[in-house]
């Protein structure tokens, strides 16, 4: 009996710090929403990838808000650069070049020596938008960074911040202006998501408070620290992750690689990105283990962008369908624990 | 790799499940139809279907695995003639090498045959449809070959095939399409299969039982049609493929008893010479009917079911008892015949007859069944022996004109003894009308013109009768007979013309029919009594051994009988000389010379037996000596002596000692001492029973199986006969029928025993619930009443369609199951209590929404089932 409820009192001990962790993820996606409005999932998605320690690609067609989104995340957890968050927001443009973004050596007088002037990549949060209109000098400048994690010129190599957030906007492809970022590019953001235009009701609502839109930006506060952030992304990494789970997960990768409607398959690197983004997605929603609608949920924005299809139909459906076959497996099995 | 090789292996499967066991099976059938008519030597199909097996599964197996037809085909083949050659060099005695070799051959063929099969259908698509179509072209061979046409036969012959095709040809395409094989796809295709089948069975049972009718109607004129085409003689073959004679007979445009090869009927020995001592046998035809009836209008001389003074003995051999006789003394009365007769003895061997015909010259009056000798078993099927009387002046010869001159002087005495007669007054006067009478038209009408002409110089009957004959034989100027005998006389230019009238006056071609009609309307224009008779014609070939006549099918013949008045029926015979009877189509055989001639037949019981002297006693309740027949009301003791006898049953030879009590049988003897026994025809029967000697020496014993058992059998036999045709059809579409309510059925309850299944598996009753049945069932019975998952997942679907629907807490509960499932954290005992209530809340819910009749009607639904198990729903948007 003690023995039981000793457990109980653990559980109930830990349940307690769930709680106030995942309030704190509460806090945060309901801050974001005072300003954006009707977006709660993709709000939820971008939590997941900052808590997975990714980065994000927004992409959709001008005026879906995306940087309002993305600035308002930026604030959110980093406004006005208290408590030591720092948020960078480049746009960029043709000519902007890679030392616009990594900071150069600039000769100092008084030492008489060149010293590193930063540039704005030495950031705890970086808004990188329309990152498509940039050269793909620079694009690759950025990226490379966001893979490494540190930046080297010359001899020397700068570490980023421990915590080093992307999110990064783009216009579709088909606008004119702009380099499209290259496939193996873009496998380097998590996840890739499109908001889309919000339903009618919320469209209406958003006219009738246009004034409020950036007065709410501006009012934004910062709800979290960093430390809570680094705490938050080690919790996420403790997430439940079931065998079979992990099963469905290689079966969707793997099962890329065997389709006819596909020239370019996942790679392994993709199947770590997705386990990863489950656990944060799993924990964002309050829930210590990952179950298959996180699956359904975030195959699309995590696989999606890093595959190429054969042609427009396959690029609609095939993942689909993949997947579905992955959920339906996992919802028929028998799992006796 | 490896869901390469997993999908190999599950297209070997499918190849091999639904499209070489069913191509196998049509094999067999197919081989079984062609083993009914070619003799592989081994005639064993089920061996035959196995070794077509083994070829079609090797071959399948192997191309299936992407090896080369070519190479491998050729490398079997070398191997098959290695194995040939090395079995025929081996040297076994002489006969088993060759057995081997032609069962070896028998192998290869089919195992070829299989295993090219096995490559068509694992690699070409339309394959099946030639595959089909082979047994198809089988099928019609096999209904064409069998000689009987019916529609059960062709039912059961092309319904299989039929049904086969259909699968096969569905069924490859469709083996084809799912290479990748999935769940989802592969109930699709079970289905359609399931649905094919069924579809097609209804349409076939319907198409059955609404065609039936006019498949009888056809069956009927196809069995008109091949009976008349084959045997439009005077013999008809019943389906034991025994002969009988018809009783009917019309002059037909051709005769079909021209065979190459016409069988044998009977052999008979008759014991008949001219002038009693002399050595010139004097054949006598055989009757078997008299066509005193006739059809004008179809030309059709038929038996008349009431002859005034019928003299026809009709009888069956085969119900009578052996060595048992029926006698019908009346018909000497009826015969009206008292000169110049005499009792002639006929024994009679059967070969193709029917055991039921009898066939016995005229006048006959007695037949007795005799038993044949082993030596003549397998030649001869029964044997009888009968008396008739018969006139002196009765002969085949009687026409004929003949060289040897005993036979001349025999036909000039006996025309002159005819010449005595010249009236017919003195006869009863129905007799003489009933043979006198004409049919009254045109054709009658130029025939007694054409008869006065014929006969105007004679003034007796036999004058007339001559003159008549003449007509017949007449020559013309270049030595040429006028009238011919031809099988194919061809029908009259005028259509409905009476063919007679053509024969007699224009084509003068004809054979027995139209000479036996046209003398028999002449003789009576000329008011003879005459009548037709059908019988055997007898031809004199017994050069070796005298007296004993062989009989063949194309001796099956008509002719007239005049009737002279004290002398009785003559034949007389105006057939235009048809050599080919004379020539007999093989050689005659050898004659059972030996004829047992039973001076004592007894039969009864044995009441004891004395097994040191082979003595037993016997109850006698019948017995028969020579020939006559004494029946016993109390059956008599008589001791009979066994040591010489052989005691049978049925073709068994038995030792004594194997005899019983109570064992009723017949006995025999042949002791020539009970030859002398010849008691006056009223000695009265116990006296005759004095005279016998006892003991009676028994020659043979045949035991009888118990008669009465037996009769009875036959007759349940001939009931059963009758009714298995009938229940036969009845009960293939009544098998048909429960099949496929029985499928029906199934189908229908099949998802409430899923549904029953899965609740029991969840042990919601229990303590330890299994959450996952509880699941399971949740969203079985949702799928079932129309609430599909779809593409969702459980918990998008428990809160999205299943909530908002029926109110319930479906999604509580899939929480509860999905921590239990995905995590690692135990349930509470709150949440297994929750569980374990959640059912029947969840159930009560979901019944207010649908009524018990929705719910019934929703549950027989199978493809909502199937839905349930299908893995994919196509792609979502």
């Amino acid at each position: 009996m003690q023995i039981i409820m000793e457990q109980q009192n653990e559980t109930t001990k830990q349940n307690n710090q769930q709680s106030q962790i995942t309030n704190k993820i509460q806090l945060l996606i309901d801050n974001i929403e005072t300003v954006i409005k009707g977006k709660r999932s993709k709000i939820e998605m971008i939590v997941s990838v900052l808590l997975a320690r990714g980065h994000v690609l927004l992409e959709d067609n001008p005026g879906t808000g995306k940087t309002l989104l993305a600035r308002t995340l930026a604030q959110s957890i980093a406004a006005n650069n208290t408590k030591g968050l720092q948020f960078k927001r480049i746009q960029f443009t043709p000519d902007l070049l890679p030392m616009d973004l990594i900071g150069s050596h600039i000769f100092d007088d008084a030492k008489k020596d060149f010293i590193f002037k930063k540039g704005p990549l030495f950031c705890n949060v970086l808004l990188a938008d329309e990152i498509n209109r940039a050269s793909p000098k620079v694009q690759s400048a950025l990226l490379e960074s966001m893979a490494e994690s540190q930046i080297s010129i010359g001899d020397l190599t700068y570490k980023l911040q421990d915590l080093f957030f992307v999110i990064a906007t783009q216009n579709p492809i088909e606008i004119e202006g702009t380099y499209p970022l290259p496939e193996a590019q873009l496998d380097r953001f998590f996840m890739k998501l499109s908001l889309d235009y919000v339903d009618s009701e919320t469209e209406a609502d958003i006219y009738r408070n246009y004034l409020k839109i950036d007065e709410n930006l501006h009012a934004i506060k910062q709800v979290l620290s960093l430390n809570d952030i680094l705490e938050l992304q080690t919790e996420t990494d403790k997430i439940y992750v079931h065998d079979e789970i992990i099963a469905s997960v290689r079966n969707i990768v793997t099962s890329t690689r065997n389709d006819a409607n596909i020239l370019l398959p996942c790679s392994t690197r993709s199947g770590i990105i997705f386990i990863k983004c489950l656990k944060a997605f799993a924990f964002v929603n309050n829930r210590p283990f990952v179950i298959e609608d996180d699956i359904k949920t975030l195959a699309q924005p995590i696989l999606h962008h890093r595959i190429i299809f054969k042609n427009s139909d396959a690029r609609k459906k095939t993942l689909h369908s993949l997947v579905d076959k992955e959920i339906t497996r996992l919802a028929k099995l028998k799992i006796n624990n | 790799m490896k869901t390469d090789k997993k999908n190999i292996l599950t297209k070997i499967l499918l190849h091999l499940i639904f499209l070489c066991i069913p191509a196998v099976v049509a094999a067999a059938f197919a081989l079984r139809g062609l083993n009914e008519y070619y003799a592989m030597l081994e005639n064993n199909w089920f061996v035959q279907t196995c070794f077509f097996f083994a070829g079609i599964v090797t071959a399948c197996i192997m191309f299936n695995l992407r090896l080369r037809f070519l190479p491998i085909t050729i490398i079997l083949v070398v191997i098959l003639i290695i194995i040939r050659t090395i079995i025929s060099n081996i040297e076994l005695f002489e006969f088993n090498t060759f057995f081997y070799l032609v069962r070896f051959q028998v192998f290869s063929t089919l195992f070829v045959t299989g295993w090219i099969c096995g490559w068509g259908f694992s690699r070409f698509k339309n394959f099946a449809i030639i595959f089909a179509a082979i047994i198809a072209v089988i099928a019609i061979f096999i209904t064409v070959s069998k000689s009987e046409f019916s529609f059960i036969g062709i039912l059961k012959t092309f319904l299989p095939i039929i049904l086969f095709a259909f699968y096969i040809i569905y069924m490859s395409s469709a083996v084809r399409n799912v290479i990748t094989f999935s769940r989802g796809r592969f109930y699709t295709f079970l289905r359609n299969l399931l649905g094919i089948i069924l579809l097609f069975l209804l349409m076939m049972s319907l198409v059955g039982l609404l065609m039936k009718p006019a498949f009888t109607e056809i069956e009927k004129t196809w069995d008109n049609k091949t009976r008349k085409n084959e045997y439009e003689g005077l013999l008809e073959r019943s389906s034991d493929s025994a002969y009988r004679m018809k009783d009917k007979m019309r002059p037909n445009p051709t005769f079909g008893r021209a065979k190459d090869n016409p069988e044998p009927m009977f052999v008979a020995y008759v014991d008949n010479y001219l002038d009693n001592d002399s050595e010139i046998p004097d054949p006598l035809y055989f009757v078997s009917y008299y066509l005193t009836n006739f059809d004008s209008f179809t030309e059709t001389f038929e038996k008349d079911s009431v002859i005034p003074y019928n003299d026809l003995f009709q009888t069956a051999p085969s119900k009578i008892d052996l060595y048992f006789s029926q006698t019908d003394t009346a018909i000497m009365k009826t015969a009206l015949a008292d000169t110049l007769t005499k009792i002639v003895d006929i024994d009679v061997y059967n070969i193709n007859l029917s055991p039921t015909e009898f066939v016995a010259p005229l006048t006959s009056f007695f037949c007795q069944p005799i038993a044949i000798e082993n030596d003549y078993k397998t030649q001869f099927k029964s044997a009888y022996r009968a008396k008739s009387v018969v006139s002196d002046l009765n002969s085949a010869y009687f026409v004929y004109p003949s060289r040897d001159e005993l036979l001349l002087i025999y036909q000039q005495q006996r025309y002159d003894i005819l010449a005595t007669v010249e009236n017919f007054d003195d006869l009863p006067e129905l007799f003489y009308s009933y043979y006198t009478r004409l049919p009254d038209n045109d054709f009658i009408d130029s025939l007694k013109k054409l008869t006065s002409e014929i006969t105007a110089n004679a003034k007796t009957p036999v004058e007339k009768i001559i003159a008549i004959r003449n007509h017949f034989l007449a020559v013309d100027e270049f030595g040429e007979p006028v009238f011919k005998y031809t099988e194919n006389p061809g029908i009259p230019g005028i259509p409905g013309a009476s063919k007679l009238a053509h024969f007699l006056f224009d084509s003068h071609k004809g054979y027995c029919a139209h000479f036996a009609g046209a003398t028999l309307f002449m003789l009576r224009a000329c008011e003879i009594p005459a009548r037709l008779t059908v019988g055997f014609a007898t031809v004199d070939r017994s050069d070796k051994n005298k007296g004993w006549y062989w009989f063949y099918e194309d001796q099956a013949h008509a002719w007239v009988q005049v009737y002279f008045p004290k002398f009785g029926w003559l034949d007389f015979d105006t057939t235009a000389g048809n050599d080919d009877m004379e020539e007999s189509p093989q050689p005659d055989g050898t004659p059972p010379m030996q004829i047992n001639k039973a001076n004592f037949a007894g039969t009864g019981k044995i009441t004891a037996l004395d097994t040191v002297n082979k003595l037993i006693d016997f109850a006698l309740e019948k017995m028969i000596v020579n020939d006559n027949e004494y029946i016993f009301e109390k059956s008599k003791q008589i001791v009979l002596d066994m040591t010489m006898a052989k005691i049978l049953r049925d073709t068994v030879n038995l030792k004594f000692s194997e005899l019983a009590d109570n064992d009723s049988g017949l006995s025999l003897s042949f002791d020539e001492t009970l030859k002398d026994i010849k008691p006056a025809i009223n000695t009265p029967k116990d006296e005759v029973f004095e005279m016998i000697p006892k003991p009676v020496k028994i020659d043979e014993f045949r035991i009888d199986a118990d008669k009465d058992t037996e009769k009875k059998n036959e007759k349940s036999d001939i009931d059963n006969n009758l009714q298995k045709d009938h229940t036969n059809k009845i009960s293939i579409f009544a098998v048909l029928a429960i099949v496929l309510s029985a499928i029906l059925i199934l189908m229908m309850i099949f998802p409430y025993i899923i549904f029953k299944y899965y609740k029991y598996k969840s042990k919601l009753k229990s303590k330890n619930v299994n959450i996952f049945y509880v699941y399971k069932t949740s969203m079985f019975l949702l799928n079932q009443l129309g609430c599909e998952r779809k593409n969702m997942t459980p918990l998008q679907f428990a809160s999205t369609v299943a909530d908002k629907k029926y109110e319930t807490e479906f999604e509580k509960f899939m929480i509860i199951y999905l921590q239990f499932k995905y995590s690692d954290i135990a349930i509470t005992s709150d949440e297994k209590k929750f569980v374990s209530k959640f059912y029947y809340n969840f159930k009560n819910k979901i019944h207010t929404k649908h009524s018990k009749f929705e719910r019934v009607k929703r549950f027989l639904n199978l493809k909502q089932t199937l839905k349930f198990y299908a893995n994919n729903y196509g792609t979502t948007k």
